[in-house]
């Protein structure tokens, strides 16, 4: 049965997350935000936290603590800082790949060193210029020669481009059309022909480097391809499953700090006519609010647990996904909308989560491939019913 | 009820629409980034007549009706949101109420310079001031206070958040005196005017800044109004306040639907353009929808207006457009967003400017505008 109610277990990674969030991520939070860059020192802080490999197995240098524990501590170190929880999010996923269907050479070359910060963080790289919600689109292409493979082509959108230690890329290996002929590789971050780009400019998440990244003649060893060969699209597909859980509890942990900031504010002054406290308007607001990301809360939890039991979730995590992400957003501007022209000042905090929380319904899969993931589900259980 | 523009007016607008296109629109983004706009630009604007839009034409101004004024603000903000908000001030926070309440002593000083868009004028007081009233104020204005003469005031305190202050020159300040609330107009070079920019989530460009009074002097000649008078003007200004506020609502929603049907048709996914896919053109109907509806309310508020209806009608139509205009954009603009995905979160597009300007333009005033509209159907049905 799904026990809502963390074990004392779960609740204990939580608890560490949260005095890591409140103690070394907050008080740097809105300086990230400000003057951008890539929090290197603090991620290697969280590593050694073990916040960089929270369901990774043990012998391979992770916490095990499992799916819920890791949903549990991403949610807190969101309320915090989502910039640097996305690159939390991004290297627990690249870790549980690689120790899920990487061979024993490949688990204990990269996993361990990926859960202590050895490597800074990993990296994501599966989306291009013209391959976004289509990566059946994609043209980057991984041609085998006498000593491994070359990889050719570019990628968008890579979370900590800047500074990750392991790329997992995908590559087409045959002509074969879409999504078929796709394959996994591992390339080191100081492989010769990776070359970074330089950071975009974003509406938030500014404490987190999103680049470019091109493959020049990018040679790498057979050992570098991860699962069966023309097999990578798979691969992606269950990631972002669990990436998903992973930007759900972050979208959660955001909606919630603004929340917590506008019934803070709330409490403390006047609104038109009364005390904010006092009036409906606020109340009605904050009350959806509270109750939009109870649901998130649970609907997260739920596809956490279908993960850690090690059954189809899928369909669970993209409607975690795609509630929790839209309702944060909307709680984000209930939370503004409370606090008025204070809401916007950069000072009070609200207005960088409503800045960070939006990218949170476009990157691991948009809104709109959430639904198409779930309305698939729903129409072929109609249909066999 | 008729939102026509005369042949003139059209052409006016026209002008403003190749003005922005050319002018504004490029640059919005770095102008947003810089969290500054180019000096020349507001008097450029004010050659136009876009910074005395309701003023006579034979007392400099474009003489333009409120429907007309409307249609001109929303063109600005398709473009530069924040740079729409500052003509609003201007226009309907600063110089309407100097127009109205400058005495004569100052006036030919004064006038000509807010109204040809030389110098920038807007009221430094909290939006509260509506709901709570005098309550609401944070400055005081005491008499005799100063050097010799017994016929200054002196005001202290401070105004937080005021939209356009720190480029201003001319602030109307609203202060609590012994007659009750009053405004005058300072001069923000004066001594004790301090003012304190304030990074926001939208209008960047638009020099928001907490204003601190410090033992400002004021004379009786800077007085707007009559003592006591103040929340009664201010009053008055509010359906045109209302009004011009939707109509930015409108523009910023317009700029980004713009924006995203056109992105639309470009960006190809699954070997055809996203604009063939039902959950984009849901979006962009949905907006378009909207965005007919909250111009409908504006120009129909406008025109009550123009055509002198009853003080409640007027005003209740301006707040209804205004309630509805703002989260329509929030709305739209979050839509335009999507529609671009990553694209979109990146400052190389516009729309997650227009998006943070619409949802800073939203503020509270789905609240304030409610709480409006309560209190007239209140009145309405009373007893």
């Amino acid at each position: 049965m799904f026990d809502v109610s963390p074990n004392d277990a779960q609740r204990a990674v939580a608890q560490a997350a949260r005095r890591f969030a409140t103690e070394v991520l907050e008080p740097s939070a809105a300086r990230l935000d400000r003057e951008g860059g890539f929090p290197r020192d603090v991620l290697l802080a969280a590593a050694k936290a073990g916040l960089c490999g929270v369901n990774v197995p043990a012998e391979l240098g992770g916490q095990e603590a499992g799916v819920v524990a890791y949903s549990l501590a991403i949610t807190e170190t969101a309320r915090a800082c989502a910039a640097t929880t996305v690159a939390l999010c991004v290297t627990n996923m690249v870790s549980e790949v690689v120790a899920h269907f990487g061979n024993a050479d490949q688990r204990t070359h990269w996993v361990p060193r990926l859960c202590s910060g050895e490597l800074s963080v990993g990296a994501f790289a599966l989306s291009e210029a013209g391959a976004g919600s289509d990566p059946g689109g994609m043209r980057t292409t991984a041609t085998r020669t006498d000593e491994g493979w070359v990889i050719e082509g570019s990628k968008l959108w890579i979370t900590s481009g800047t500074d990750a230690g392991l790329f997992v890329v995908w590559a087409r290996t045959s002509d074969a059309p879409g999504t078929r002929g796709i394959s996994t590789f591992l390339v080191g971050g100081d492989t010769p022909g990776l070359v970074r780009g330089k950071p975009e400019h974003k509406m938030g998440l500014n404490g987190s480097t999103t680049t470019a990244i091109d493959f020049e003649g990018c040679e790498v060893g057979p050992e570098a391809l991860l699962g069966e060969e023309g097999r990578g699209f798979p691969v992606a597909m269950m990631a972002l499953d669990g990436g998903r859980v992973g930007i759900a509890s972050q979208a959660l942990g955001i909606g919630l700090r603004a929340t917590e900031l506008a019934i803070d504010y709330a409490r403390e002054h006047e609104g038109p006519g009364a005390p904010l406290r006092g009036e409906q308007w606020a109340q009605w607001g904050l009350a959806d609010s509270a109750t939009e990301l109870d649901a998130a809360r649970l609907l997260t939890l739920r596809a956490a647990w279908l993960k850690e039991q090690g059954t189809p979730f899928s369909r669970e995590a993209s409607i975690a996904k795609v509630f929790s992400t839209e309702r944060a957003f909307r709680a984000c501007g209930r939370a503004l909308e409370v606090m008025g022209a204070a809401g916007s000042d950069e000072a009070a905090g609200v207005e960088r989560r409503f800045r960070d929380v939006r990218v949170s319904m476009i990157y691991e899969g948009t809104s709109e491939v959430q639904r198409i993931v779930i309305s698939r589900d729903i129409l072929r259980r109609f249909a066999s019913a | 009820m008729d939102f026509e523009l005369s042949d003139e007016e059209s052409l006016l607008r026209d002008t403003v629409r190749g003005l922005c296109d050319q002018q504004v629109r490029p640059h919005a983004q770095a102008w947003d980034g810089a969290r500054a706009l180019p000096p020349e630009l507001l008097p450029e604007l004010g050659q136009m007549g876009l910074l005395a839009l309701e003023v006579p034409e034979d007392e400099g101004g474009a003489g333009l009706s409120a429907v007309a004024a409307s249609a001109l603000v929303e063109e600005v903000a398709a473009a530069d949101g924040a740079l729409a908000e500052l003509v609003v001030a201007h226009n309907y926070r600063g110089l309407a109420r100097v127009r109205a309440g400058l005495s004569e002593a100052i006036r030919a000083a004064e006038l000509p310079g807010l109204v040809a868009g030389e110098r920038f004028v807007t009221a430094a007081e909290p939006a509260a001031i509506r709901s709570q009233g005098a309550e609401a104020l944070r400055v005081t204005a005491a008499s005799g206070e100063g050097e010799g003469e017994g016929e200054g005031w002196g005001l202290n305190g401070r105004v937080e958040h005021a939209l356009g202050a720190a480029l201003a020159d001319r602030l109307v300040v609203l202060a609590r005196s012994d007659a009750g609330p009053t405004a005058w107009l300072v001069d923000t070079a004066a001594a004790g005017v301090e003012r304190t920019p304030v990074r926001t989530l939208g209008a960047r460009a638009a020099g928001t800044a907490h204003v601190v009074l410090s033992g400002v002097r004021v004379t009786e000649a800077q007085r707007l109004g009559r003592p006591g008078s103040a929340l009664d003007d201010a009053a008055a200004g509010w359906p045109g306040i209302d009004v011009a506020s939707a109509a930015v609502a409108c523009g910023l929603a317009r700029g980004a639907l713009e924006v995203a049907a056109a992105y639309a048709q470009e960006r190809e996914q699954f070997g055809r353009p996203i604009a063939r896919f039902q959950a984009i053109q849901w979006k962009l109907a949905d907006m378009g929808t909207e965005l007919d509806a909250a111009r409908l309310l504006t120009r129909r508020a406008a025109w009550a207006r123009d055509a002198g209806r009853p003080a409640a009608e007027t005003a209740g139509a301006a707040a209804r457009a205004r309630l509805f205009a703002a989260s329509m954009a929030t709305r739209a603009c979050s839509e335009a967003l999507q529609i671009h995905g990553g694209y979109g979160y990146t400052r190389e597009y516009p729309v997650e400017r227009s998006l943070r300007d619409a949802r800073h333009h939203e503020g509270s005033h789905g609240a304030r505008m409610r709480l409006r509209l309560a209190e007239a159907i209140a009145a309405r049905f009373a007893g």
